[in-house]
Formats: C-alpha cells, structure tokens, sequence
C-alpha cells in the first residue's frame, strides 16, 4: 500500500496570519492544501491519504475537505506533533494502528504548502524508494549556499555542486522509517529537538536516494511566496 | 487542479505556466500520453506564420493530435487508468446545413486556444473516444485520420463518375493518411501517389504506383485527385492535377498554404471540375477513424510505419528537442509524456 502523508500541523506564523494556519489560506480558487491533495488524489499509485494538522484545526480540516470532490480516495485528517519529524512518526502510528504493517508499505510525506508537486515526481519517489528504501526530493541551488559557525562571518564555501536544496516529498519504506523510530527511542533520543527525519535516516545508516524536483515545488511559507504562487497562476499581459 | 501548461510563447520558445484547471460535472480530467506534432504545429513552432498570426495567437500551447489516459470521471462511466482520444473541437455551435468543423464558432485547440501539452487536460465527456487493446500509440493519428476520413466523404458525396483511379499528390503525413484511408474504405480503387522524394514515396508500398513529380508518364489520367502538398509547391501540384484529371473529376484540396495560390480557372470550367475543401473534422469524424483503426488490420499495420521517432518528453526542453527532430523526420514525431 502506498500512504501519502500530507504535512500541515504549522500555525502560519511566517505568514504573519496566526489566525490561521497557511495551507488553508487561498491561492486562485481553492485553499492551498486542496490544490495539493488534489496531486494525491489523481495519483495512480496512492491509495490512502493522512493530513496532519494542529489539533486545534483538526475539525475545520475536515470541514473544508469534505466540501470538495477527493475522487473516491480515503482521506483522514489526524492532529500532529510539534515539527515535520514528530508529524511523520505521527502518521507512521496512525497507519500501523489502523491498517497494519506490510513489507512492501510505502509512505510519501509531503508539505501541504507545495500546491505544485508533478505526478513525476510522486511517481519517481514512489519507485525510489520501493527500489533502495528511501527517496528525497532535491534541487540544485540557484545561490551559493554558505557556511557560519557564528551567524556574523563566513566559515566556508562548500562546492556548489555538492549543495542541494530539499523539497517535499520525502519517501520511506514503512518499515524502514519504523525501525529508525524504534532505534531513536531505544537510544533515548528525543524528537522534538529534531526537525529533519532524513538526517535520522542517514545518521542510522541508511540509505536515502534522491529524486530531481522542481523550481516551481515552491513551499509558500511568507506573504511573498503567497504572492509569487498568485502570479505564477494569473494570466501573463499579452 | 494545478495543471502545467507548456506555450509557445515566440518562434523556438516553449516556457510553462501554471494554471488552474476546473471541472465540472460533464468535464473528465485526463493526462495526455502520446502526442504527434502536425505541420500545422511546425509552422508555429518555427515562426512560419505571419508576424500578424503569431502576435494574435501566442503564447499558446500547441499540439490537437492526442492520446490521454483517464484520471477522474466523477459519473464514474470513464474508469481511472482507461485510454481515450481526445477531440480537438470545441463544439460550442451548431448551425444548421454547416458541419460543426467549419463553423468558426467552433474553437479548435492549438489554433487560438491552448492545444495538448499540459500535463492535466480537462474535457466534455463528449470529447473522449475510448480506445483500448494493442497499439495504443497509433490512435494519437486518429484526428489526421479523420480529417482524410472527412475528406472522403466530402469526395463521396460530390464525385459525379466513378471512382477507378485516384490521385494523390503530396509525399508527407497528410498524403500518406489519405492514400491508407482510401486504401481501407475504398479497396477497389487504383491508387497513384505523386511526390517530391523517392525515399518518401517508398513508405508508401500499399499503394499501386507512386512517381515523382518530374516523373509523371505522358498520357496517364486520373478520375480524381487529392491535393496533400500545400505550401508554394500546391500551385504546380494543383497545375498537374488539372493537367490529367479527367473531367468533372473531383478535386479535394487538404494541403494548407500561407500564400495565395493561383490556380487556371479556365481548366476549371473547361473540364467541368468540382472542387471542394477540407478542414479539420469533429468528433463523429474521429469516431469513424478510431473505429477504422480498431478493425482494420491494414490501417494499424500501416500507421505503425508512420512513425518516424518517438521523443521521450520528461522535461520542457524535450518538447523543444521533439519539434526539433520532427523537422529531420521524413513522417511523424510523436511525443511520449512522461513529465
């Protein structure tokens, strides 16, 4: 079974709009997280949906989805954790309780502020990681990304051809991503402090193969972005 | 739905948009498989039309010969996964005595409006013709086929003699679909084929006789004729066709030209000539064709050698590659969308 889990447990505060948090914000016609799941919804690969938002947005979640057309797909809308890595262990929870663990399990985990995810890209994530266990959306980066140890001065330049940036989806093997869980709580670790799950893949030994993204995979986190997704919608002047 | 769109937007120059595509209750969203870039597509693509055209049709996405697998129908009649044709006309109109094909209210896709190369098209139930079974690829020509298809039954209806031997000038896609739909619905008619290239003429083996322009036999004739040519050539090939068509043969122009194109008026009278023009075809058209396709071993046999390469689309500069490529190719070039 392949799960897409769509992450949207942030509160907006970015967006400078904490009365209400940004995947339910408008973007051309619909609510931003609604032109997302409707990626997942026409996949022919996906079959089971989990959004996860902040407990307190959890009915009205479920409201506005359930006003829209989600094409004979299931759909669950579970309260999160307090970052994307807690979300994620949230999710793998709510899948094995509900339906089980399978070998050949599959969880694509998205942010629900990417309305412009390809089905290429779900699809090469999907057979990423059935193949090596592990996939992670990735671009190449159009700015020199540099290093500071003190947040004043520069410490160093990596090569840029080393430097990607991450976007969503990032993909797991169910069991895989259980058994980094397990390991991280046999240790003692504490996720909260953890905002990146694929560094804990790594870190754990695994692997993790990346699949080639999209410019336009934007995640609309700020007023502007908000705005670029606007434009990138409205016809141009001829 | 966010839908990428990819425009034309100046000669060579393909960018995407991003648009949002609705649907309706009659509306099924699709995903286009194959698509097959037409002359009509080349001569936006490589700025052939006029600058007048092309500032008051561009951007635009191009592409009107395509494939589509079936990604939601909420009547549910469609199955996700199901292959369909999609039809290029918007039937907006109806006006009595006219087909729908020649009515300028009638939008055509990627002749003003946005064509096929999206990566979702949403369409009327009406504009799907489902296809299934083997060589699936090849019902991408189904609207190539039936504007031939049109073209003959236009013929048909207006030919005054019988039809013994026919004429069909051009060595290109159109010629080629026009001499294998004659060659399916018209078995016992004796087919010549009059082109530029011998190489292409070659493809056409289940035809009688094919010659080359320069090398027509002195004293052949012909009941009638169909003009594939277009361009500057049409003129000499219209010439030619005049010269031994027999009279009141019927003379079905298809070849599209940006000029003017004289033609000796006085043959016309003389010869008691009928002449008549095709354009485009609607979906009663394109169900013929994809009927033809599916029982016709001839026709599937044929249209597979039709196929000059197949480009891979996966990113936007493949498109560019692909429109390249089909000006090298002697027949089609067909985009697979896998983007």
């Amino acid at each position: 079974m392949v799960y897409a889990g769509i992450l949207a447990a942030g509160m907006g505060v970015r967006m400078n709009r904490q009365d209400m948090p940004k995947p339910f914000l408008q973007l051309g016609k619909k609510p931003i997280i609604i032109h997302t799941l409707e990626q997942f919804f026409i996949s022919r690969q996906v079959e089971k949906i989990i959004v996860v938002v902040h407990e307190f947005w959890k009915r009205y979640a479920e409201d506005m989805i359930s006003k829209h057309d989600t094409m004979g797909k299931d759909v669950v809308v579970i309260a999160g954790g307090d970052n994307k890595t807690a979300s994620i262990k949230m999710i793998s929870e709510h899948i094995v309780m509900t339906w089980g663990i399978h070998d050949e399990d599959i969880l694509l985990a998205h942010d629900a502020v990417r309305p412009f995810i390809t089905q290429r890209m779900i699809d090469e994530n999907i057979d990423t990681a059935d193949r090596v266990g592990a996939a992670n959306t990735v671009m190449t980066t159009n700015d020199t990304i540099i290093v500071t140890l003190n947040g004043r001065t520069l410490a160093e330049i990596p090569p840029k051809s080393t430097m990607f940036a991450q976007q969503t989806p990032i993909t797991f093997k169910l069991n895989l991503l259980n058994t980094v869980f397990h390991n991280i709580s046999r240790q003692g670790g504490a996720l909260e402090t953890e905002t990146e799950i694929a560094r804990l893949f790594v870190q754990q030994g695994y692997e993790m193969q990346l699949v080639t993204g999209e410019y336009s995979n934007m995640k609309i986190i700020n007023p502007y972005d908000l705005e670029v997704a606007e434009a990138l919608l409205q016809e141009r002047m001829k | 739905m966010i839908s990428r769109v990819y425009r034309l937007v100046d000669t060579k120059r393909i960018e995407m948009v991003l648009r949002e595509v609705e649907f309706e209750d009659d509306v099924v969203l699709t995903a286009p498989d194959y698509l097959s870039i037409c002359a009509a597509d080349q001569r936006y693509y490589f700025g052939k039309r006029s600058r007048e055209i092309l500032k008051i049709k561009l951007p635009m996405a191009l592409i009107h010969e395509a494939t589509a697998t079936v990604l939601y129908d909420n009547s549910g009649r469609l199955k996700q996964g199901s292959k369909a044709v999609l039809v290029p006309l918007i039937e907006k109109a109806r006006t009595s005595g006219i087909k729908s094909n020649y009515d300028p209210a009638n939008p055509y896709v990627s002749s003003g409006i946005d064509g096929f190369i999206r990566d979702y098209v949403a369409v009327q139930r009406n504009r799907l013709i489902p296809i299934e079974g083997e060589y699936l690829p090849i019902y991408v020509f189904s609207e190539l086929l039936s504007v031939a298809i049109n073209a003959l039954e236009a013929f048909d209806s207006t030919r005054c003699t019988d039809a013994g031997t026919v004429g069909i000038w051009g060595d290109g896609n159109m010629g080629y679909i026009t001499s294998l739909a004659l060659k399916c619905l018209y078995p016992d008619v004796e087919i010549i084929v009059v082109g530029k290239t011998l190489r292409k003429l070659q493809r056409f083996s289940f035809v009688d006789r094919t010659y080359t322009f320069d090398e027509v036999p002195n004293g052949i004739s012909i009941d009638h004729a169909f003009e594939c040519v277009g361009g500057s050539s049409s003129e000499t090939a219209i010439k030619q066709i005049f010269d031994i068509t027999m009279p009141q043969g019927c003379i079905s122009l298809l070849g599209v030209s940006e000029e003017a194109v004289p033609i000796n008026t006085r043959t016309v009278l003389e010869k008691g000539f009928r002449i008549i023009g095709n354009n485009r075809s609607n979906a009663d058209d394109m169900k013929k064709a994809v009927s033809l396709i599916r029982d016709s071993d001839i026709c599937k046999k044929y249209l597979t050698t039709l196929i000059s390469e197949i480009v891979e689309v996966k990113e936007e500069k493949d498109i560019s590659h692909a429109f390249e490529q089909s000006s090298l190719n002697d027949f089609k070039t067909i985009m697979k969308m896998e983007i």
